[in-house]
């Protein structure tokens, strides 16, 4: 999902990088000494598979292909706060190194993957998880890149690239396909973590 | 933590070496409709990023290549989240009462 240069206008370009730099401002403060020493390396080292694990495109339907986001993974693992800076590091290394989400859609791409998918899957998460385990996980990872696909398809839309009754059920069907891989692979992972180490490591805050 | 640390490691590990070099060469979501509803020329390259489409140019050989890219941009990225959160201090674990 990430834009590249050229899809969205100088306006919504500005309004996505103002948005997405109060938000990472905003978790920056909030996670201000309060990440406990042992957290940091997990951190770092699910930061790196989740950049690694975004290169793997798995093929859905109508030859259209899909990789995990892991913004839904990062932020019931250590917080959504934590997950909106690790995603950023990873969306703004993506842009610089590898031409993946171009540099004036950053702002945008940080909103989508950054921001609205760590934080939706994170209230779904908070509101589900004594309920269902496992549907909690799968829920949120599918909400959260259907959400970001929706604040794409209104991006796209507001800055004149296509209109937004199209935008908005091309880019939402095909992303709820893609959501369900995001669940598929979310689910093991967080349930295989959370089995020896008990909660989330960080969760809330 | 050496446990998370640990899994996250092996994950990593397979991701890039067996998983990423078999990647899916589909267009993703948003291209696809790109292509569908014709906008996908407005694409347009600002700048010279060193490794893009995640190639290196040491190697011809495109799942090397790919492989070497994403053990690059691990590396980075496991560099940066711990230097950041490094710099933003750690949580005061002292006792209350000691």
């Amino acid at each position: 999902m990430h834009i590249p240069d050229g899809f969205i206008s100088m306006d919504v370009a500005v309004a996505t990088v103002a948005a997405s730099a109060a938000t990472v401002a905003l978790s920056i403060k909030k996670i201000k000494n309060s990440t406990s020493e042992n957290t940091v390396p997990e951190m770092g080292i699910m930061a790196a598979f989740v950049f690694a694990a975004q290169m793997v495109n798995f093929p859905v339907a109508g030859g259209t292909s899909g990789h995990l986001v892991g913004g839904a993974l990062l932020s019931i693992l250590f917080g959504p706060f934590r997950a909106c800076i690790i995603m950023t590091t990873i969306l703004i290394s993506q842009a610089l190194l590898f031409a993946d989400g171009g540099i004036t859609a950053l702002g945008a791409n940080i909103l989508n993957m950054g921001i609205v998918a760590p934080f939706s899957a994170y209230l779904i998460y908070k509101f589900l998880k004594n309920r269902k385990l496992k549907l909690a996980i799968f829920l949120a990872s599918w909400i959260s890149i259907v959400l970001s696909a929706i604040f794409c398809a209104f991006e796209l839309a507001l800055s004149g690239t296509i209109p937004l009754k199209v935008a908005l059920p091309a880019m939402t069907s095909i992303h709820a396909l893609i959501g369900i891989g995001e669940g598929l692979i979310t689910v093991p992972l967080v349930t295989g973590i959370l089995k020896y180490h008990g909660a989330p490591t960080e969760g809330i805050s | 933590m050496k446990k998370v640390v640990l899994t996250g490691l092996i994950l990593t590990v397979i991701t890039l070496f067996i998983l990423s070099p078999h990647a899916s060469s589909l267009p993703d979501g948003l291209e696809r409709v790109a292509i569908r509803y014709g906008f996908v020329e407005k694409e347009k390259k600002i700048v010279d990023a060193p490794f893009p489409d995640y190639q290196v140019k040491v190697t011809k050989n495109e799942k090397v290549s790919t492989v070497l890219a994403g053990l690059i941009g691990s590396v980075v990225v496991f560099t940066a989240v711990v230097l950041f959160f490094k710099l933003m201090g750690k949580r005061d674990e002292t006792p209350f009462f000691r």
